[in-house]
C-alpha cells in the first residue's frame, strides 16, 4: 500500500520568502498525525501544497500515492482549510449538495449525502440556514461537514478549532475521535493540548523544514524516536493552585524515586523518575502529607513541555 | 498536476451553481430589479419615442435623415422601428451590464476561500468555464427579457408588424448575445487576476483603456485595416449597428474569437495562480 503522504525536497517560495525549504517526509497510514510548529514554520503552506491549493516551487509531494493536487485525489481526500467559508446568501444544504454533485453524486444522492454529513457534525437542523446566520463554531462544523462528503480516506484539518467556543470544540474533537478508525487525519494546530488528545504521531516544522517527528505514545513512555525524547521516565503533576509550587517541587525532588523535579513555565511540576509507578505513589503520599491539592498526575510530559520547555 | 483537465459533467453543475448563486443571494434580485427599472425607463423614454418618431416620419425622406443622424436607416433594415431602437440601445447598454454583472466570477470566492472547496472537487478550468457559462446564461436571460419587452412595445404601437418582428427577433437576440460573450470572458480573466469584485471592475476599466490606446496606436501605425479594429472586444458593434438582424451575425461572430482568447488567458491565470 502506498504511503499516506510523501514529500521529497519540497520547496515553496513566495517572492523573497522561503515558506518551505526542502521538506522530506514520509507518513504511513494509521493514527491521526499532528503537524506543529511556530507561526511561519510552513504548516499552512505544506497543507496547501498537499491539497493542491498552491504549486510547489521545487521537489514533489504525493498523497495516497498520487501527485498532490491531481484529479485522481478528488473524492479521496477532504480538507478543512483554515479560513475558508461557504458563500453567503444561500443555504448550507444547497452548497453542500453542489459540492457533492461535483464529486459525482446524482441529484437525489447529493441531497442524501449533504444531510448525512450535516447529521454527522450534529447540524442537521442548520441545513436551511445561510452560512452567515450561523455562529463561528457552527460554521467550522459546516466546513468540517464539507470535508466529509464522499467519505474520503484522508482529511487534512488546518486549525480546526481556532477561535471556536468550547461546546463546538467538544463536538469537533468528538468527531475526530469517532472517525479516527475510518479516516486518516493530518491536523495542523497551535493548540498542543488538543493535539495531544487527538493525535498519536507528531511532525514538527521549523523554518520550512521538518525538525522532528515521532510517536506521542513512545515518548510518553520514554521511547526512542520521540519528539525531543529521552529514555528517562516522566511524571507531570498539576497542582490545584499555582501558588506555592516551588516548595512542593523541592519536597518531591528529595524523594528517592525522583531524580529531579522542577516547576515548568505553565505551573506544572515536571519530574524525572526511574520508575513511574513507584514514583507516582510516593508523590501522592507526599502531597497528602503536606495537604497540597492536586488535579492530575500524568505519565510523561505534555507535548508543550517537550517542545518548548525541554531542559532535560 | 491536472489543474486544467475538463470533464463536461462538472461544467453545467458549476454553471447552475453560478446562476443559483446570483439569483439566491440578495445581490441578484436587487441587481435584476435595478436593471428592470432602468430598462423600463429606456423603453419609455428612449426606445418607444424613437420608434414612434421613425414611424411617424415614415416616407418623406425620413430614412435618409435618420441615416445621417444614426449612421443607419432603421426603417429599411427592421420589421419595426422599435426593434431598431432596441437594437441600437442594447448593443451599447448590455455590454456594460454584462461587465458589471460578471465582475465577480472568481474574485470573492477566492478571497473567502470558497474556491478551495471547489478545487478539491473540480479542475480550475472547469470552475472557470462553469462560472462563464452561468454568466452567459444569465445574460441570455437579460437579452431575452429586453427582446420580449420590445415585442410588447411593437404589439402596442405597431400591431401589424408583430409577426415579422417576432420572426426577425431570434437572429438579433443571438447576435446580441454573441457580442456580450467577450465581455463576460474578459471579466472572467480580470476576476481571476483580482482579489475582489471591485478590483475586477477597476482592472476591466484599465484593460479597456489600454486596449483602446493599443488599438489606436496600431491603427496609426498600420493604417485603417480590418484586423486592427477587430482586436478590441465589442469591435463588431459598430458594424452591427448598421445592419439588420439577419446580417448582424457575421460581425457578431468575431466576438467568439475574442471570447476564446480571453477564456484561454483566464484558464492560464487560474491554473497557475496560488489560492
Amino acid at each position: 500500500m502506498s504511503a499516506l503522504i510523501e514529500c521529497h525536497g519540497l520547496t515553496k517560495r513566495y517572492g523573497r520568502t522561503q515558506a518551505l525549504a526542502g521538506v522530506d517526509l514520509t507518513l504511513e497510514r494509521g493514527a491521526p498525525i499532528a503537524l506543529i510548529g511556530p507561526n511561519g514554520a510552513g504548516k499552512t503552506t505544506l497543507f496547501s501544497v498537499l491539497c493542491g491549493f498552491v504549486r510547489a516551487t521545487g521537489g514533489h509531494a504525493r498523497v495516497l500515492g498520487e501527485p498532490a493536487g491531481s484529479a485522481a485525489l478528488r473524492g479521496r481526500i477532504g480538507a478543512l482549510p483554515q479560513d475558508a467559508a461557504l458563500a453567503p446568501g444561500f443555504s448550507v444544504r444547497s452548497q453542500l449538495m453542489q459540492l457533492a454533485r461535483l464529486q459525482g453524486f446524482g441529484r437525489t444522492a447529493a441531497r442524501t449525502e449533504a444531510d448525512r454529513v450535516l447529521e454527522r457534525v450534529r447540524l442537521a437542523e442548520a441545513g436551511t440556514n445561510a452560512p452567515e446566520s450561523l455562529s463561528h463554531g457552527m460554521r467550522k462544523r459546516v466546513a468540517f461537514a464539507q470535508a466529509l462528503i464522499g467519505s474520503p480516506e484522508l482529511i487534512l484539518l488546518d486549525e480546526p478549532t481556532a477561535g471556536v467556543d468550547p461546546p463546538n470544540v467538544r463536538v469537533i474533537h468528538a468527531l475526530i475521535r469517532e472517525l479516527g478508525d475510518e479516516v486518516d487525519f493530518l491536523i495542523s494546530s497551535h493548540n498542543l493540548d488538543e493535539l495531544e488528545r487527538l493525535t498519536e504521531r507528531v511532525v514538527t516544522l521549523e523554518s520550512g523544514r521538518v525538525s522532528a517527528r515521532g510517536e506521542l505514545a513512545e515518548e510518553r513512555h520514554g521511547g526512542a524516536g520521540a519528539v525531543g525524547g529521552t529514555r528517562m521516565g516522566r511524571l507531570t503533576v498539576t497542582l490545584g493552585s499555582l501558588q506555592g509550587a516551588a516548595p512542593v517541587a523541592e519536597a518531591l525532588g528529595a524523594l528517592d524515586a525522583v531524580e529531579a523535579c522542577r516547576v515548568a513555565e505553565r505551573g506544572d511540576l515536571l519530574l524525572s523518575v526511574t520508575d513511574e509507578g513507584v514514583a507516582a505513589q510516593a508523590v501522592i503520599a507526599v502531597l497528602a502529607e503536606r495537604g497540597v491539592q492536586w488535579r492530575t498526575i500524568a505519565r510523561g510530559r505534555s507535548l508543550e513541555e517537550r517542545l518548548y520547555d525541554d531542559q532535560d | 498536476m491536472q489543474r486544467g483537465r475538463v470533464e463536461s459533467v462538472r461544467v453545467p453543475i458549476l454553471a447552475a451553481g453560478e446562476l443559483r448563486r446570483f439569483l439566491a443571494s440578495r445581490r441578484g434580485p436587487v441587481s435584476l430589479l435595478a436593471f428592470a427599472l432602468f430598462w423600463y425607463a429606456v423603453l419609455v423614454w428612449a426606445v418607444r419615442p424613437a420608434g414612434l418618431f421613425a414611424d411617424g416620419a415614415g416616407g418623406g425622406g425620413a430614412g435618409a435623415l435618420l441615416d445621417r443622424m444614426l449612421g443607419f436607416d432603421p426603417l429599411s433594415s427592421w420589421a419595426a422601428p422599435q426593434l431598431a431602437a432596441w437594437w441600437a440601445v442594447a448593443l451599447y447598454v448590455l455590454p456594460a451590464v454584462a461587465v458589471f454583472a460578471s465582475a465577480d466570477q472568481i474574485a470573492s470566492d477566492r478571497a473567502r476561500g470558497t474556491l478551495r472547496y471547489l478545487v478539491m472537487r473540480a479542475s480550475r478550468t472547469e470552475i472557470l468555464l462553469g462560472r462563464f457559462l452561468g454568466q452567459a446564461l444569465l445574460m441570455a436571460g437579460v437579452v431575452l427579457v429586453t427582446a420580449a419587452s420590445v415585442l410588447v412595445l411593437v404589439a402596442i404601437d405597431r400591431p401589424d408588424a408583430l409577426g415579422p418582428a417576432t420572426r426577425s427577433l431570434p437572429a438579433s437576440v443571438l447576435a446580441l448575445w454573441l457580442t456580450l460573450l467577450p465581455w463576460i470572458a474578459l471579466m472572467a480573466l480580470v476576476s481571476a487576476l483580482s482579489a475582489t469584485p471591485g478590483q475586477a471592475t477597476r482592472y476591466a476599466l484599465i484593460l479597456w483603456v489600454a486596449l483602446s490606446l493599443l488599438s489606436g496606436w496600431l491603427s496609426r501605425r498600420f493604417g485603417e485595416r480590418g484586423w486592427v479594429e477587430h482586436l478590441m472586444p465589442g469591435s463588431g458593434v459598430s458594424a452591427m449597428l448598421g445592419r439588420g438582424a439577419e446580417t448582424a451575425l457575421a460581425p457578431a461572430s468575431i466576438g467568439l474569437v475574442h471570447t476564446a482568447v480571453f477564456l484561454g488567458l483566464a484558464a492560464l491565470v487560474m491554473t497557475r495562480r496560488d489560492l
